[in-house]
């Protein structure tokens, strides 16, 4: 637990909230002859310098509080930097909350690539497929070739699979039976009579 | 025609899972399936045609004045067709609060439907969707996941059946069985299948669903698990559920008419 946490909980602690009797304002004057009345306000004294103010430590407390904090800068090179900066920067400049603190860099593990958990977001199909299973070829006269293209990339197995089907695009149900959706989508782009991309080996099956 | 509901008060259960796969299988056993996504989450929807939220769906037949026959969609399950659902459902409960014959709303929806089965999916709740779906159901089907908090809530549910068997005279309303889900062999889920036997002695059906991940896989392919790892754990699981259940509450050879066995 760091000091400001200790210190933060201490305050908020039932016993903390004790009242404490009021620290004196000032150092206690030289006795005054005359008697005072005790629930009377003092009269204000004639216009003289003030007092200096008491210190809250004395110079003893203060110079090791000091060694302290400079003992902690030495070990902490970012507590350092940060009195740094605050120590630079100028005086009317408003005070900036400490940066997050950076993650820790990700430890490698043997050759294994570190991967980052990315969830996917779930949109669904688009509305432009209509109800129910879609159509390639409406879609085709539709939204043309790039437009199927986009459209056969939205989808899924179990849609792809299903287009096939309806359709009656895949006989033997070859590629119906794998779970590979890149040949059902050349499978369907074959089927309404579009080149079939570069990539992948065919649509036969 | 014979209408099932899927239903759990407590979430996470697997309720569409199980309506999904057991609408595929009942499919693969050449049962024509329609399956309606009462669920204002429309995860069924999604799971069989890929769709998020579509409109118009359920929510405009029984809120509006929309035919169900014009929001009957092909799935990609061959053999499955569906009713979707989307997140203007979650509102319905309200909408619905202060209209005379809520409860029967689906029911008349689904009237002369010419199906062997109809599966209602419905909501983690006991609102006025899911009373409308066990309004419109013959039996009840209750996956219960093998977990500890499983059983806490259970007895709400059976209340709730109680009362709309009284409420709106459906003496036929029976809980068809009750089906163990994320089945796996540990001493919790041991204990819990214990406790079930007794709880449901003769209603606990053979089949148990295990945890099997390809049936998430499943739903993000916007398939069932029987065409996306039929051979899967989950999958061979389902299969078995299908036959189980056509076996239970086989299907009646007329059109969908709730109204049917109670003589009127």
């Amino acid at each position: 637990m760091s000091q400001r946490t200790r210190n933060r909980t201490t305050a908020a602690a039932p016993a903390a909230r004790k009242p404490r009797p009021a620290a004196p304002a000032a150092p206690p004057a030289i006795a005054s002859a005359e008697p005072k009345e005790p629930k009377e306000p003092a009269v204000p004294p004639a216009p003289s310098p003030p007092p200096p103010p008491p210190l809250p430590l004395a110079p003893a407390a203060l110079a090791r509080a000091l060694r302290a904090v400079a003992a902690e800068i030495e070990r902490d090179p970012a507590l350092a930097r940060r009195v740094a900066d605050a120590l630079a920067a100028p005086l009317d400049q408003p005070e900036q909350p400490d940066a997050p603190t950076p993650a820790p860099e990700p430890l490698a593990t043997g050759t294994r690539a570190v991967r980052a958990f990315t969830p996917r977001l779930i949109t669904g199909a688009s509305p432009a497929l209509g109800p129910g299973v879609p159509d390639p070829f409406a879609l085709h006269a539709k939204l043309g070739l790039d437009g199927l293209r986009v459209a056969l990339e939205e989808l899924r197995l179990g849609s792809l699979r299903a287009i096939v089907r309806e359709h009656g695009l895949d006989p033997g149900g070859k590629v119906s039976r794998q779970n590979d959706a890149a040949r059902l989508r050349e499978l369907i782009l074959a089927a309404v009579g579009l080149p079939r991309s570069s990539h992948g080996e065919g649509a036969g099956g | 025609m014979t209408a099932i509901c899927i239903a759990n008060n407590k979430g996470g259960v697997g309720k569409t899972t199980t309506a999904v796969n057991l609408a595929a299988g009942l499919a693969r056993l050449n049962q024509r399936v329609l399956v309606v996504d009462v669920d204002g989450q429309a995860n069924a929807t999604y799971a069989l045609t890929g769709r998020v939220h579509p409109v118009p769906s359920l929510y405009d037949v029984l809120v509006g004045e929309r035919k169900l026959e014009t929001v009957v969609w092909k799935t990609n399950e061959e053999n499955v067709w569906l009713v979707p659902a989307d997140g203007r459902l979650q509102n319905a409960d309200v909408e619905l609060a202060s209209r005379p014959g809520r409860e029967w709303r689906l029911a008349k929806a689904l009237h002369g439907q010419d199906f062997d089965y109809i599966i209602l999916d419905t909501p983690p709740s006991l609102g006025v969707l899911t009373q409308n779906a066990l309004a419109a159901a013959h039996r009840v089907l209750i996956p219960i996941a093998l977990t500890e908090f499983s059983l806490i809530g259970m007895d709400k549910l059976e209340a709730t059946i109680e009362d709309l068997r009284d409420q709106l005279d459906l003496y036929d309303l029976e809980i068809a069985g009750v089906v163990a889900t994320f089945y796996e062999s540990t001493t919790t889920a041991g204990e819990t299948w214990g406790i079930l036997e007794k709880k449901y002695e003769g209603r606990l059906l053979e089949t148990r669903v295990p945890k099997n991940l390809d049936l998430e896989k499943a739903h993000r392919e916007n398939e069932s698990i029987l065409s996306f790892a039929p051979q899967s754990t989950g999958g061979q699981a389902y299969m078995s559920l299908a036959r189980e259940v056509k076996k239970l509450v086989p299907a009646h050879p007329q059109p969908y008419d709730r109204r049917r066995s109670r003589g009127a």
